[in-house]
This record gives C-alpha cells, structure tokens and sequence, in this order.
C-alpha cells in the first residue's frame, strides 16, 4: 500500500519549505510547487521567446533542475519565487539567444496587455487569486511610467536586449538608456514597495 | 567600487543587463555589503516582480505529466542516501499514533531464530505486478525520505536485545504528515531461518497496520500482509523479488500491539 502524504499538508507549507523537502526527494512537494508556479513559469518563458513549444521546453528543463539540484535555491538569499522568476526569465532570454531569435520585441502598454486568468479549476485558487491581484498592481505601476522608461525596460527584461542593443534598436545614447533603466526601475520599486513586498513575492 | 556605484548598477543587474564587468564587480561588493545586498535584493523582486504583467497563460496538461515523468526517470536511488548497511523499515500509521498518543510507548527492535515462512512470492507474477511493486517501492521510499525532511519530526531510540551484536535503532515519526520510519544501523547479517523482528508496545487499543516497509540495501524488497490475528502479533511477510540478489535470509518484522 502506498501511503500518501494527505495534499493539506503541503498546502500549509511555504515555497521555501516545500523546497526543503526536496532534499528529501518529496515528490508531493514538487508537484505542489509545480501546481503553485507551473502557469507562471510556463506564461514567463512564453513572454520572452514567443513560442509554446519552447516555452514548454524551457519550463520542463527549469522544474527538472529545481528536483534534482534543489540546492541551488539558497533560502538565505530571498525567496523562492523571486529566484524561480528570475531563473525563468534568464534561461528563456539564453535560449532566445543561442536561437538567434531576436525578434523585434514589441512593447504594448500595460493597459493594452490583456489579462486573461487561465481558464478550467486552479490547483490553488487563492494563490491564484493573490497572484492575480499583484499582477493588476504591477500593471498599474507599469502605466505610470513614462512610455520610454517602460519601453527601456521591457527591452531588457523580456526582449532580452542588451542595454548597447536597446540604444541601437531606439537610436538614443548608451547614457540615455541607462538613465531611462535607472530612473524607471525607481520608480517601479517605489510603486510596488508598500503594496506587495510584504506579499509573498 | 563604493556604494553609490555600485547602487547605479543595480537596477541594470536585476533587469540581466550588467555588463560583464559591472556584474562582476556588484557580486564582489554585495558579498561584504549588507546595506547594498538588502538593496540588490529589492531590485530583484522589483525586476521579478514584471513577469506578474504578462498574461498569464495555463500550462499545457501534457507538460505537467512530462516534468513528471522525467523526475521519476531521474529519481536517485535511496540507498546512495541514507548509505549502505542501514535498515529501513517504515512503520505507519501505528507508530505515528501510537506514539505520538502516549508517551508509555515503546519500541523493541530485535533478530530473533524463526522458522522459515511459506514463500509468499507468487512464482506466476506478471511483469505488469512487477512494474507496480517497484513503483510502490519508490513512493515508500519518498515517504521515508519524507519522516527525514519533516519539520516537525520526533524520534525515539528503541531498545535493542537478544540480537547478539551492537544494534543501533531509532523510530522516526512525523506527526503533521502521518508518517514513520524506523532506523537501523549494524545490523548482523541473517543465517538462514532467522528473522528481524519489531514490536510495539503501546498502551493503546490495537489499531490497524496498513504496511511495513523494510530496506537492507540490497533489495529490493516488497512485503505482504500475511496474518492479522485477532490477538497477538501482527506479522508480515518479506519476500525478496530479485532473485539473483544475495539473500541474507528471510526476514520477518512484527508488531506487537498488546499491552
């Protein structure tokens, strides 16, 4: 008989410890992570490389990594998500470039991304729902940018441009994309500060 | 670099597009660095928390079961963990009960001269049982691992005797995730027609034992529930499934669940 560790357990848990557990080669734990952050991996890797297929592959090939090397998430470094986000996001903007797929990034305004919840029966709807709630704010902080600061900064962050590439591809000084980077992440950490870094981001 | 430089840089590091250089001299600063290691940190989760403004997109159904697959492929085997020459044998849900129930709980782990059980193993197992029995041997496996890495974990030495030799065990229990496992260490290796045996001595009324799980380092093994006397031992068979495994005799784990 297989005993089942009962899934309310893992529900209690914390990303951090459900990533102890992996020590342990707790597959309950994975799976938990995996129905915690799967759509959001998934959704990442998708915004960079534009592609299901290989933002299937990049998202299989990073929860792999996470189950056998769990160390290399280091909890006194911050948490889980922020790493497994910007795990995500590095390896998708290698795998645009090993690829040569560097399509021109188009950047849409905040207000013009269309959010859509994904559809059928969340594994976990008040992550879900807290998610989804965090995602408005930082669409919103977004919108208050100026236009060229946001621009800048989806380049970098999701087109996977250099800021050298960014000036080129814009036609504007090396100094005034990096001004526009500074100055537009201020701005976002000041926005976000109050609102969600109390939140388990 | 002094702080000031470096907290220009920050936000192009977070973002992915330091230029080498640059990364390498923030990595350097913020190692010795709280004030500017606490400000990379809140340039991280700035710059993560952009991937929340993407649509966001279900997962495909075949990706869950594929990440899942490969695990399975890539799961190690526990022996390279807990080493060799070690004993597993898991105990659930008696011991996390009973135990957790009654501090006049106490364990007994024993080898003990037994005659030799009817082979339990049925010679005509098809090769679709044997899938399922190893697939039921990783997943006790992982619940072993589990008692291990349970935050809340308790542990007792048992008392050992009449084995003869400096016998080692201890039973494990999580009580948050209903699991136990008991542990040996030097175990004597078995002549033929002596067994391992465990009892459980518990205060409290009998309860039903779903399944033990024992583990030697050279199995695999798989258990079969044989007797459930209505008094008495409670005793399960251990047939070993590879028969070209050395075979240190046939073992027998008991629980005593009398008072």
């Amino acid at each position: 008989m297989n005993v089942s560790v009962n899934d309310s357990g893992y529900e209690r848990l914390s990303d951090e410890e459900l990533m102890q557990r992996l020590f342990y080669r707790d597959s309950g734990a994975f799976e938990a992570l995996f129905d915690r952050y799967g759509d959001l991996v998934y959704s990442t890797a998708l915004r960079v490389l534009h592609d299901p297929q290989l933002a299937e592959d990049v998202s299989q090939e990073i929860f792999v990594r996470i189950w056998k090397a769990p160390q290399r998430y280091v909890a006194d470094r911050g948490r889980f998500l922020t790493w497994l986000i910007s795990v995500t996001r590095n390896r998708s903007v290698d795998e645009l470039r090993s690829r040569g797929r560097r399509r021109r990034y188009e950047t849409a305004s905040p207000e013009e991304q269309e959010f859509e919840p994904p559809a059928g029966d969340s594994a976990n709807p008040a992550l879900s729902a807290q998610l989804a709630e965090q995602a408005g704010i930082v669409r919103a902080a977004l919108a208050e940018l100026p236009p060229e600061q946001r621009e800048v900064i989806e380049l970098a962050y999701f087109g996977g441009l250099t800021q050298q590439e960014i000036s080129e591809r814009l036609a504007q000084p090396l100094g005034t994309v990096k001004t526009r980077i500074r100055l537009g992440m201020q701005k976002l950490r000041a926005a976000l500060a109050p609102r969600m870094w109390s939140e388990p981001i | 670099m002094d702080c000031d430089q470096i907290a220009e840089l920050l936000d192009a590091y977070s973002l992915g597009v330091a230029e080498p250089d640059e990364a390498a001299a923030i990595e350097e600063h913020v190692a010795d660095c709280v004030r500017c290691w606490s400000s990379l940190s809140e340039a991280q989760q700035a710059a993560a928390s952009l991937a929340l403004s993407s649509a966001l997109q279900r997962a495909p159904e075949l990706l869950r079961r594929r990440i899942l697959s490969e695990i399975d492929r890539a799961d190690e085997p526990v022996r390279d963990r807990v080493g060799a020459g070690r004993v597993l044998a898991r105990l659930w849900p008696v011991g996390a009960g009973a135990l957790a129930a009654t501090a006049a709980a106490s364990l007994v782990f024993a080898v003990v001269l037994q005659s030799e059980v009817n082979d339990l193993q049925d010679e005509n197992d098809s090769l679709a049982s044997e899938v399922q029995q190893a697939d039921s041997l990783i997943s006790d496996q992982r619940q072993i691992m589990t008692v291990f890495g349970a935050p809340d974990m308790q542990q007792v030495t048992m008392q050992t005797g009449e084995a003869g030799a400096p016998i080692t065990a201890s039973y494990h229990w999580s009580a948050d995730y209903k699991v136990g496992a008991i542990l040996c260490d030097q175990l004597p290796d078995l002549q033929k027609g002596e067994v391992y045996k465990v009892w459980l001595l518990s205060g409290d009324e009998p309860q039903e034992i779903d399944s033990f799980y024992s583990w030697d380092g050279i199995g695999p093994f798989s258990l079969e529930h044989v007797e459930r006397p209505a008094a008495g031992p409670v005793s399960v068979g251990l047939s070993i499934d590879d028969a070209d495994a050395p075979r240190p005799g046939r073992m027998l784990l008991w629980a005593d669940l009398s008072d």
